[in-house]
């Protein structure tokens, strides 16, 4: 088997060493636009590894050095400037693609190759991380567990601490955090606020209940697709500590500097979610050392998911909850490693282009990542009103 | 088969209309120290139904009205005054016996007689009301459906605002949140100050509503009978919160002393008990007009009784938590309707162990679904709620 990972960033590293550790592996690429960070990767990864440098960007190049590889793994984002990119040149190149597309205008745009992915006789999955990607899939375990399903709600919490956050990461957070966003409500999406509806869930310790808010993820994009008689998909999202909370990006949505179109400030044409973004970049790193000492003796609270599958069986209200307290480019990594094996090895041999809950056995999928060290939790809760023999569930739990 | 109720109160009473409904009886008496009652009740009826007067005070009379009966169904309360009367008299005339016990130090007192039970060869089952009793039934249900159950909190809340009736509720009351009472928590029965051990609970109908630790019979049978728990606990309060146990006027009077029956106060030459004065005071205060901030029109289609049984352990080494809600327009329907239904057990053959038991001890020996019907069709609303946590990939 023939992998390209394209980044070598902190997921792209997870997603490179976990291939590059498998038997059936007889090569891993480490491409990126840093090539010298490429090499340095490919070194720690051993003999089965080779670098290049790629530009995405540079349309003849990336095509040319994907030909002949299984699988081309795209970590480079952000996903609604890049993924369209890669996945046209993984279509005119015939190779199988996996990415970790999160927001929702990524994968609206991505949903659109469907057609196109299956005509060129190729398997390209999207958004195989973990929030969207592992959250989809609980989303789809909790729905084969179910005789009717009506409300997958995903949610996550990151914790910003040692992770340094550059302009890129706002602009990010501005993507999925201002203007309007779609949530599928009513059965149907729709597009409400960013940063709205707040609710307090609880997470598993050490974080323990946080406020999230509606966020532009793909989930409530991509579940619908596949999992029939959904009423409500939502994704909510929130950073920690409090000092980061979401709430903050309302405020650049408010003063209208949330948007991708330019400001005249004097002579110089600026990009306004540039100018929120340096700024807001300016208060935390203001903020960066106060945060860093109030927190120097507090456990990290890592990345949180929580997805909530509500339905019945046989007829009674159930609600399963799962939750999870994991490494973010770890579990990201991981996720999307198992997506380019399970193509590469045929596991899913559907050609199009799916989101995971798409084409995966949730079985299989979380088997595996349990095997790897990832723990998660599944809550259920059934009830049933006590009248008689049929209704009594205890032995079906 | 015959049957024989004492107290026709508003207990006594709904159990001997369940009663009547049994195909397994023959007669169901109706005794109670006032004749007119007794008399009243069982007029309504049928022919199935007859009726005597009965002081348990006194035991030679209460001996001779239990002869020949096959169950005793004592509803006289307050328990903690009277409670072995009427078993003593069971015994001696080898008649079985169910009653509806709420006190924890009468339920103490009652399972002291289980050898002379045994002996005499009858099955008395005590604390067979609402609670105690359809929550140790639900208590013993969901422990049979964990492998291993350690944790059993039992929480209840009344509609205190159209209590009327009875003086015995008031000494109950009194009684059950009055100075230390039997908790069992870390393996063994420990006292706690009553309404203390304040907790939140979701409850249906009412939603999150806080409960307090009182003196009730469920932490001192359920251990006895479900093996290996580590806790059980007791909570209840009044509704709504105008009538909270320890945030109006029975915590407050309860705080200045006024549930005490263990001293005698001397008021201009009459000698009285904190607790006398307490019970008779306390329904002036009840039926007098209520505050502004309360609002009537909240409670008039509130259920009259609420319960919660939280049952924890584990299952396959993976904890398991099953919760039972119930909720009825009377007390007296789970009440009646539970004592009725166990002795009717008693008398088909269903429930044969001899002693004193509490009614968890039955649910080995009954069919839980008929049951909940029966209950259901009387008008309680119950149900189940299974929650299990297990980790994904984790074969089990």
């Amino acid at each position: 088997m023939r992998y390209m990972v394209l980044g070598s960033g902190e997921v792209g590293s997870v997603v490179a060493k976990d291939l590059g550790s498998i038997n059936e592996t007889t090569q891993v690429c480490v491409a990126d636009i840093n090539l010298e960070a490429a090499q340095k990767l490919s070194q720690q990864i051993g003999s089965k590894a080779d670098a290049c440098r790629i530009d995405i960007y540079e349309k003849d190049g990336l095509l040319n050095s994907i030909k002949g590889y299984d699988v081309v793994v795209n970590t480079v984002g952000p996903f609604y400037k890049t993924g369209t990119i890669v996945l046209k040149a993984c279509i005119d190149a015939k190779v199988n693609y996996v990415d970790i597309a999160d927001d929702s205008a990524a994968v609206k745009e991505l949903l659109k190759f469907e057609k196109a992915c299956e005509n060129a006789g190729i398997t390209a999955i999207i958004s195989h991380g973990v929030s969207p990607g592992v959250t989809n899939m609980l989303g789809l375990l909790g729905a084969t567990k179910m005789d009717e399903v009506d409300e997958i709600n995903t949610s996550w919490v990151e914790s910003s601490l040692g992770s340094a956050i550059g302009p890129a990461n706002i602009w990010h957070g501005l993507e999925m955090g201002s203007g309007m966003i779609p949530q599928f409500l009513d059965g149907k999406l729709v597009d409400v606020p960013a940063i709205s509806e707040a609710e307090s869930l609880k997470f598993r310790e050490p974080l323990g209940e946080y406020p999230v808010y509606y966020v532009g993820h793909g989930e409530p994009v991509s579940l619908p697709k596949y999992i029939k008689g959904l009423k409500k998909v939502t994704n909510k999202g929130n950073l920690w500590p409090d000092v980061m909370d979401f709430n903050i990006l309302t405020v650049y949505d408010k003063i209208g500097l949330a948007g991708t179109d330019t400001l005249k400030v004097g002579e110089v044409e600026l990009c306004k979610r540039d100018i929120a973004a340096y700024s807001l970049l300016d208060i935390i790193d203001s903020l960066g050392e106060t945060i860093a000492k109030e927190f120097e003796n507090v456990e990290d609270i890592g990345f949180q998911v929580r997805v909530d599958v509500k339905g019945k069986i046989k007829g009674h209200p159930a609600h399963f909850v799962y939750t999870c307290f994991t490494d973010m480019n770890q579990s990201t990594g991981l996720s999307a490693s198992y997506g380019a094996q399970s193509i590469a090895s045929g596991k899913v041999n559907a050609k199009g282009l799916f989101a995971p809950e798409g084409c995966q056995d949730p079985n299989a999928f979380f088997q595996h990542l349990a095997n790897k060290g990832f723990t998660i939790y599944e809550t259920k809760t059934v009830e049933s009103i006590l009248k008689n023999q049929k209704e009594l569930l205890a032995a079906t739990i | 088969m015959k049957a024989i109720i004492l107290g026709a109160g508003v207990i006594g009473g709904y159990a001997a209309q369940c009663l009547v409904g049994f195909n397994e009886l023959t007669e169901v008496c109706i005794a109670d120290i006032n004749e007119q009652n007794a008399k009243e009740y069982a007029q309504t009826l049928g022919s199935m139904a007859t009726y005597k007067q009965v002081d348990i005070y006194t035991p030679q009379q209460l001996r001779q009205s239990l002869r020949g009966y096959d169950v005793v169904v004592n509803c006289v309360g307050p328990f903690y005054k009277n409670a072995d009367l009427v078993i003593k008299a069971a015994i001696d005339e080898k008649v079985n016996f169910v009653d509806i016990c709420d006190d924890y130090d009468a339920a103490e007192l009652l399972l002291s007689y289980n050898e002379e039970c045994k002996t005499a060869g009858i099955t008395a089952i005590i604390c067979a009301g609402a609670s105690p009793g359809m929550m140790n039934i639900f208590a013993a249900i969901g422990a049979s459906k964990m492998q291993q159950a350690e944790e059993i909190d039992t929480s209840w809340i009344e509609n205190s605002i159209d209590a009327v009736g009875a003086e015995t509720v008031f000494y109950h009351a009194a009684h059950f949140v009055d100075g230390l009472i039997p908790q069992f928590l870390d393996g063994k029965q420990v006292n706690v100050p009553a309404l203390s051990g304040k907790e939140e609970f979701d409850f249906p109908a009412i939603g999150k509503y806080p409960v307090y630790f009182v003196g009730h019979p469920e932490p001192v049978t359920i251990p006895r009978f479900i093996k290996g728990l580590k806790k059980v606990t007791n909570r209840g309060n009044g509704y709504p919160l105008s009538q909270d146990y320890k945030e109006s006027f029975l915590g407050f009077l309860a705080q200045l002393g006024f549930t005490s029956k263990d001293i005698e106060v001397n008021v201009k030459g009459n000698m009285i008990t904190p607790r006398d004065f307490l019970c008779s005071y306390l329904p002036i205060v009840l039926s007098s007009e209520l505050p502004e901030e309360f609002e009537v029109t909240d409670v008039e289609n509130m259920p009259h009784f609420i319960t919660r049984v939280d049952v924890k352990g584990y299952n396959h080494g993976q904890p398991a938590q099953i919760i039972y809600f119930s909720t009825c327009e009377h007390t007296k329907i789970a009440t009646g309707g539970t004592s009725a239904y166990i002795a009717r057990l008693i008398v088909n053959g269903s429930m044969k162990t001899k002693g004193v038991m509490g009614p968890e001890a039955c649910v080995e020996s009954m069919d839980q679904n008929n049951y909940f019907k029966y209950m259901k069709e009387h008008g309680v609303t119950m149900s189940e709620v299974i929650k299990t946590e297990t980790e994904l990939g984790v074969s089990s």
